[in-house]
C-alpha cells in the first residue's frame, strides 16, 4: 500500500499533476528551508538567492528522487549543500577563506536591518561564525531547530556518532569562548 | 476556632514549589532558541510566487537549451579568436553581438550565482562529503 508521501512524490514526479503538487511543496517547505539557509548564510538577500536556488533544484531534480530518504531529509540536504557552494562562490570571488567570509558577515549583523537579536544572540551568532563548517552546520541545526541527529544523520551523510562529536566539541568552545 | 484558621493541614513534596517554578519555565519556552533574523514584511508570500514563476521558466527543456547555447558561443569565440589578425574589426564586432545576443535573451534575470550554479550542475551528495570530511 502506497503511503501518504510516496503517492506526494508520484505527483511531484507526473508531468500532468507536477505544478499543483510543487506549489504544495513550496507553501510547505519554504519558511523551514529558509530560516534553515538563513542561519547558514546569515544575511537576508543571500538566503533569498540560495532558497530560490534550493527550490529550483528540488523542482528540477525530483525526478531523482529514489525514495530513499524522506523528501524532507533530501530537500534539507539540497538546502545545506546549496548554502555551502554559495558560501564557497561568495568567499572565493572576495579572495576570503570561506570561514572569514562568514566572520564578515556574522560582525555586519549589527548593522543588518533585518536581525534584531540583542547582544548576547549577536555574540553568539559570532562565536557560530568562528565554528569550522561542519561543526557550525551540526550546533545550527541542533541548537536552534532541535533537529534529532537520525535526521541530521540522514541530511549530513554522517554516522551520529560523528554528529554528537561535532556538536559537543562545537558547544565546548562556545562556552570556553563565552568565559574568557 | 483560632487553631482552624492559621494551621494548614496540607502537606506538600519537598521542594515542590522550587520544581514546579523551573518545570513551568521548561514548559513555557519555545522549542526553537531565538536566533534573532527577521524577514521584509510579506516576505514567504512574495517568495513562494518568485519561487513558482522561476520554477516554470526554468524546466529541464530551457536549462538543457541554455547549456548547448553556452557551448555553442564557447565553440564560436574560439574559432573568432583563430581568425587572422586582418580581420580583428570585424571580430570584435561579431563578439559583442554574441555578448549583447547573451545578456539579452538569457542572462538579463539572472545574477552571478544563478549562472554560477547552472554551469555546476553535479550531484549534490558527493560534493558535500568531499567538503565536509575534513570536519569533526
Amino acid at each position: 500500500m502506497e503511503t501518504q508521501q510516496s503517492i506526494f512524490i508520484s505527483s511531484l514526479k507526473e508531468p500532468e499533476t507536477k505544478e499543483k503538487a510543487f506549489k504544495r511543496l513550496v507553501q510547505e517547505y519554504k519558511e523551514r528551508l529558509y530560516w534553515h539557509i538563513r542561519k547558514l548564510v546569515l544575511d537576508h538577500d543571500d538566503a533569498n538567492d540560495v532558497v530560490q536556488n534550493t527550490f529550483i533544484k528540488i523542482h528540477l531534480n525530483i525526478h531523482k528522487f529514489k525514495g530513499e530518504s524522506s523528501l524532507y531529509t533530501w530537500m534539507y540536504r539540497i538546502a545545506t549543500n546549496e548554502s555551502i557552494n554559495f558560501i564557497n562562490s561568495k568567499s572565493a570571488k572576495m579572495g576570503l577563506q570561506n570561514q572569514e567570509w562568514i566572520e564578515a558577515k556574522a560582525e555586519g549583523l549589527k548593522a543588518d536591518s533585518y536581525f534584531d537579536g540583542d547582544e548576547a544572540t549577536l555574540t553568539l551568532h559570532k562565536l557560530i561564525a568562528k565554528l569550522p563548517e561542519k561543526q557550525r552546520i551540526v550546533f545550527n541545526m541542533k541548537y536552534f531547530d532541535g533537529i534529532t541527529y537520525e535526521s541530521m544523520s540522514e541530511i549530513l551523510n554522517t554516522s551520529v556518532g560523528a554528529l554528537k562529536a561535532s556538536y559537543h566539541h562545537a558547544v565546548t568552545k562556545i562556552k570556553s569562548k563565552l568565559n574568557d | 476556632m483560632t487553631d482552624f484558621n492559621t494551621k494548614n493541614p496540607f502537606k506538600i513534596p519537598e521542594n515542590y514549589f522550587k520544581e514546579l517554578e523551573e518545570n513551568l519555565i521548561e514548559n513555557i519556552q519555545p522549542t526553537q532558541k531565538v536566533h534573532g533574523f527577521n524577514v521584509p514584511k510579506y516576505y514567504f508570500n512574495s517568495l513562494e510566487e518568485t519561487i513558482l514563476r522561476k520554477s516554470k521558466k526554468s524546466s529541464p527543456f530551457s536549462r538543457r537549451k541554455l547549456i548547448v547555447s553556452f557551448t555553442t558561443l564557447a565553440a564560436a569565440l574560439a574559432l573568432l579568436f583563430t581568425i587572422p589578425s586582418s580581420q580583428n574589426s570585424e571580430t570584435q564586432i561579431e563578439e559583442q553581438a554574441f555578448n549583447d545576443y547573451l545578456e539579452s535573451y538569457y542572462l538579463e534575470d539572472m545574477n552571478g550565482y544563478e549562472i554560477l550554479s547552472m554551469l555546476e550542475d553535479n550531484e549534490i551528495d558527493p560534493y558535500f562529503d568531499n567538503s565536509t570530511k575534513n570536519y569533526k
